[in-house]
């Protein structure tokens, strides 16, 4: 059990460092100020399901920012500095090294995201709206394993390379990638696939599968599939198979938040420092 | 059980600086002048004595918590500022004993100076006034008393949560300015930005309590639904609920004598002197 030394000690970092608490800060406040705003601009009486559709575009996109942010220097930093030759010295293994920083991580975006999320739903809840605690427990713990994909992602991008520089860029373009310019592909890959003959005109349903199988749109469905009640579209649509549904997105997102550390640990393992 | 000899330490200090007795002066100056003044400034040399006691309260609302606080505010950092308080601390007093020494012998300093003006000046008051009631009077100064002992309470536990006198002296001149001068407009401007800046047109419970546990509102409550001293604060103000009520108002100022004591000692118990 000596990954819990690991995690509180990076947990005390994270904590400690001025540029880490003024993320997870925003983070929390980016939550709080939408539940403040959701009854100003959203409906009138807003109820947590609303906070939660208000909320979802804007989280989407800092939480996997900070996650990111937080995730991609994690052993790399210590590895080029040395550290980690010297931590490694002592009686913890790798697989510690790697959940405790892992968990600790995540632990401290998610302490961030939960004071944000029940903050911003007691502000929905009072004095207009209303509060079913147990959409707010579902939202959180969606948004914690969107959190979980991102930090995870980072962290695999943390083990895969030696250079700080390496890592601070390819955590960018994953940012790019999945966050800023995903959402403009789906006409490129369709015309890529129609050019081979795949498709005509609109993607078929396991492409589609695979395209929205991005943590980002996974989040989004699940909020719209579960809180929001959308029920058109090609994935939440009456005619759309099953496993472009919200349940499945749930499950590729819990895949998310485990996978990419799972990768990165299985990488590390066997790296020369 | 040391806090004896603390607070008795703390007591012929007070004496032996001549605090306590500018203190006494001052308090029988202000009460003896107030009867000298009230009769003139009426207009008639048969003001009754209820006159007397109206404006006495219209004075010592505003004024007394500065008595509570000037009283207060070195009584714990002082001797930490000067090392006193870990040559104290290295003898076999523990830090609570310190701490209630303090708070105890400042209080006994105060209802002793309180003591001996209010006697003083109500030998004169009783010559002057041909209706001097002295149950009321008495009452009156007690009720001031407890008034004072939530502002020293306040004083003390500033003292002993905070670590430099610099810092509070800011906060207790903050603590003035909140709870004497900005309090109703504070829970004003909570509420409107609460509320979306629509103000609902009754207000709700919490409103209600955080306007009547402020020490000032709940002094003039108690005096005047008991004593018929002074002006109640309106019921559009203080609300009807079951708190506004003399043992709510005298809970509330029980407790800014001990919760703020009771939060700086939690402080001081963790910190490095």
């Amino acid at each position: 059990m000596s990954w819990t030394i690991v995690a509180r000690k990076e947990l005390r970092d994270v904590w400690g460092a001025r540029r880490t608490r003024w993320l997870l800060g925003t983070v929390a406040f980016l939550f709080v100020a939408g539940g403040y705003a959701v009854p100003m601009l959203g409906p009138e009486t807003p109820t947590s399901a609303d906070f939660a559709s208000f909320v979802v575009g804007a989280a989407a996109l800092v939480v996997a920012l900070v996650g990111l942010l937080l995730g991609h220097r994690t052993i790399v930093g210590e590895r080029a500095s040395g550290e980690l030759a010297l931590l490694l010295s002592l009686p913890y293994d790798r697989l510690d090294v790697v959940i405790g920083k892992f968990l600790a991580r995540w632990a401290a975006l998610g302490a961030a995201v939960a004071v944000g999320v029940l903050g911003g739903a007691a502000l929905t809840n009072y004095p207009f709206g209303s509060l079913e605690v147990g959409t707010v427990a579902a939202y959180l713990l969606g948004t914690l394993l969107y959190g979980a994909a991102f930090v995870g992602i980072g962290l695999a991008i943390s083990t895969a390379t030696t250079s700080t520089a390496v890592a601070s860029s390819a955590a960018f373009g994953v940012f790019v990638l999945f966050v800023a310019v995903w959402s403009q592909l789906r006409g490129v890959f369709t015309a890529a696939l129609d050019s081979l003959g795949l498709a005509n005109g609109t993607m078929p349903d396991w492409a589609l599968f695979l395209y929205g199988a991005e943590p980002g749109m996974l989040y989004r469905r699940l909020v719209n599939g579960f809180f929001a009640g959308v029920e058109q579209g090609p994935y939440l649509g009456p005619d759309a198979p099953w496993y472009l549904g919200e349940w499945v997105a749930a499950g590729l997102l819990v895949v998310w938040a485990l996978g990419p550390a799972a990768l990165g640990y299985l990488r590390f393992r066997s790296t020369d420092l | 059980m040391s806090w004896r000899s603390v607070a008795r330490n703390d007591l012929r200090g007070a004496f032996a600086a001549r605090g306590v007795w500018v203190l006494t002066a001052g308090l029988l100056a202000l009460f003896a002048g107030l009867g000298y003044a009230v009769p003139r400034l009426a207009g008639s040399p048969e003001a009754p004595f209820s006159a007397y006691l109206d404006v006495f309260v219209s004075v010592a609302v505003p004024l007394f918590p500065l008595v509570g606080l000037v009283l207060g505010y070195r009584a714990v950092v002082a001797a930490r500022e000067s090392g006193t308080a870990a040559l104290a601390l290295s003898l076999p007093n523990s830090r609570r004993d310190l701490v209630a020494g303090k708070l105890l012998a400042r209080a006994v300093a105060l209802t002793g100076a309180l003591a001996v003006a209010g006697v003083a000046a109500g030998g004169y008051l009783f010559l002057s006034y041909g209706d001097f009631a002295a149950g009321e009077y008495l009452l009156v100064l007690l009720a001031t008393l407890l008034y004072t002992l939530a502002f020293l309470g306040v004083a003390v536990g500033l003292s002993t949560g905070l670590a430099s006198p610099r810092r509070v002296i800011g906060a207790a001149f903050g603590t003035y300015v909140l709870l004497a001068m900005l309090w109703g407009s504070l829970v004003d401007a909570v509420v409107i930005v609460l509320f979306r800046f629509q103000p609902p047109m009754a207000q709700p419970t919490w409103v209600e309590f955080a306007r009547f546990v402020e020490p000032g509102t709940s002094l003039n409550y108690l005096l005047a639904a008991e004593l018929g001293v002074g002006t109640a604060p309106p019921a559009a103000v203080v609300g009807t609920e079951p708190f506004v009520s003399t043992a709510g108002a005298l809970t509330a100022l029980l407790a800014w004598l001990g919760l703020p004591v009771l939060l700086g000692f939690v402080r001081f118990q963790r910190s490095e002197l």
